[in-house]
């Protein structure tokens, strides 16, 4: 993923047959005598886009439980390609703690003036995480998680006519969008919207959105903008 | 969710607008500013600071990464006291209006500590993998900073909040230089929390250190956030020229929809449930 990122990123300059070289050592290393696969563009596949891909450092647990419920590889007959995930608490890990990658002498014994923190404040949290499962809905882009914020899903449930829910939208200027890109910044992050949320944000402050040039396949009526990467104002 | 006008009703801030109107609220609603009043009688407030990374930075050089000193106060336009300030106002209009991300959960998911600790209490009770992050008592010393630099010990000195690797130290061909960039930042810190405020809700940075692992130096980083066993995002940083101070990220995935807030995920909701693999 991480070279098939770093081309995608447009980083196909004059590293790129380097790079295509270590992702194919990388490759080698995970699956001896399979050809790596790369795309129409000559790039690594991205794992990341494809649903169907099963990482091979998933762990036993994972990958049994993937075997026993195939609508996981994107082949659901829900429309959505969506699926439930075991709760945390039902987890079977058989895996033993392994550092790896410790280089000699750096051992978490080897912390001389150290001394770890209490993890009082976290020991709630993890409480709460192995009592507590989420939904978890596998679908492409993101898997979500469902119900993350409690009583929304009953707030839009219900039939009954209610006032509309005002929000107040923060534009950040870190989230400036300069020179009509995005720039070495990954923060900000580009859509297909409607022009009139265009007009919108624009009318608020100026330069936190941008018309991308790319106006390639584009959905009809929608025009695609670099702008804040919290989230989308695109439903 | 604009689309869906039955539904919401959004109304687009700028920045300065949101701090404005922080830093004049008060219980008094009478004697409160009109903009925070607003902002109590919100269903929710999208976006704010990002508590996560080295927010106090406000003694940054001009020349220092332009994305940093955006993070920072300075780029925020408020001093340490009113970053302060900001901070506790909006614990309290959290009380009325749900903020997302949330300020204290952003800024505690920050703290490589703090996250460090978190995964290490869930590896724990999962018997499963976690990083090995050793705090430490006090700030590092410069003599430190130098045999950690001249590869003496085979680990790293990172501070737990930062950004842009500003706060890292690792085995080096450029020891004098790693020593220089130390005693700077050293300099900046003092002068920041001499200005932090006795009773602030921020607390001096802690200093820790993990294993150095070479290869990240060369080949890059590989963050994946994975919830209940699915991949939920990925974060690839790889340094430029072998210089772990100077890097190149990207992120893959899409925005999230607003509309669909009931399935929101922050990056510190992945933080809670995730197991971080390098491949």
């Amino acid at each position: 993923m991480k070279f098939a990122a770093r081309l995608h990123a447009g980083r196909a300059d004059q590293r790129k047959d380097l790079t295509v070289d270590r992702y194919r050592e990388a490759w080698e290393k995970l699956h001896p005598g399979v050809e790596a696969p790369m795309d129409d563009k000559g790039c690594p596949v991205d794992f990341s886009l494809d649903g169907s891909h099963i990482c091979p450092n998933n762990p036993a647990w994972l990958i049994a439980w993937i075997a026993d419920n195939p609508q996981v590889s994107g082949s659901a007959s829900d429309s959505s390609g969506a699926v439930a995930a075991p709760a945390i608490g039902s987890f079977d890990t058989t895996g033993n703690p392994d550092f790896g990658n410790t280089p000699a002498g750096s051992a978490s014994t080897d912390c001389p003036n150290s001394e770890p923190q209490s993890p009082a404040r976290t020991t709630a949290l993890t409480s709460h995480l192995l009592t507590h499962g989420y939904e978890i809905l596998v679908k492409y882009p993101n898997a979500q998680i469902v119900d993350f914020v409690p009583g929304y899903r009953a707030y839009e449930a219900d039939p009954m006519p209610k006032p509309k829910l005002k929000v107040i939208f923060i534009l950040m200027p870190e989230f400036y969008v300069k020179d009509k890109k995005v720039g070495q910044s990954a923060i900000c992050g580009d859509d297909e919207i409607d022009p009139i949320h265009f007009e919108n944000i624009n009318n608020a402050a100026v330069g936190y959105i941008s018309l991308s040039r790319d106006q390639k396949e584009v959905s009809p009526g929608l025009r695609r903008y670099f702008f804040h990467s919290w989230v989308s104002v695109h439903a | 969710m604009v689309e869906d006008k039955e539904k919401w009703d959004l109304t687009y801030w700028t920045w300065e607008k949101f701090r404005d109107a922080t830093l004049f609220g008060s219980d008094d609603s009478s004697s409160s500013s009109f903009g925070w009043n607003a902002l109590l009688e919100a269903d929710a407030i999208v976006g704010g600071v990002n508590w996560v990374s080295d927010f106090l930075c406000v003694k940054y050089k001009p020349h220092n990464d332009p994305i940093l000193i955006l993070y920072s106060s300075r780029g925020y336009g408020l001093g340490v006291a009113q970053m302060e300030y900001h901070f506790r106002q909006l614990l309290r209009l959290r009380k009325s209006t749900p903020i997302f991300p949330d300020p204290e959960n952003l800024w505690i998911g920050g703290s490589k500590i703090s996250v460090a600790e978190l995964l290490l209490s869930v590896a724990v009770a999962t018997n499963s993998l976690a990083p090995i992050v050793c705090p430490l008592h006090e700030q590092p010393s410069v003599s430190l900073v130098r045999e950690v630099a001249e590869g003496k010990y085979g680990y790293v000195l990172k501070r737990e909040w930062s950004g842009s690797a500003h706060h890292v130290y690792a085995p080096t061909k450029d020891v004098e230089g790693a020593l220089a960039n130390f005693k700077e930042r050293i300099q900046f810190e003092k002068e920041i929390l001499a200005e932090m405020s006795p009773t602030s809700p921020f607390w001096t940075p802690r200093w820790f250190k993990q294993p150095f692992i070479r290869d990240l130096v060369h080949r890059g980083e590989l963050r994946s956030y994975i919830a209940n066993g699915f991949l939920i995002g990925n974060c690839f940083t790889v340094p430029r020229d072998g210089s772990i101070s100077d890097l190149d990220a990207w992120f893959s995935g899409r925005v999230k929809p607003l509309s669909r807030l009931e399935y929101m995920i922050c990056s510190i909701g992945a933080f809670f449930l995730t197991h971080e693999y390098c491949l």
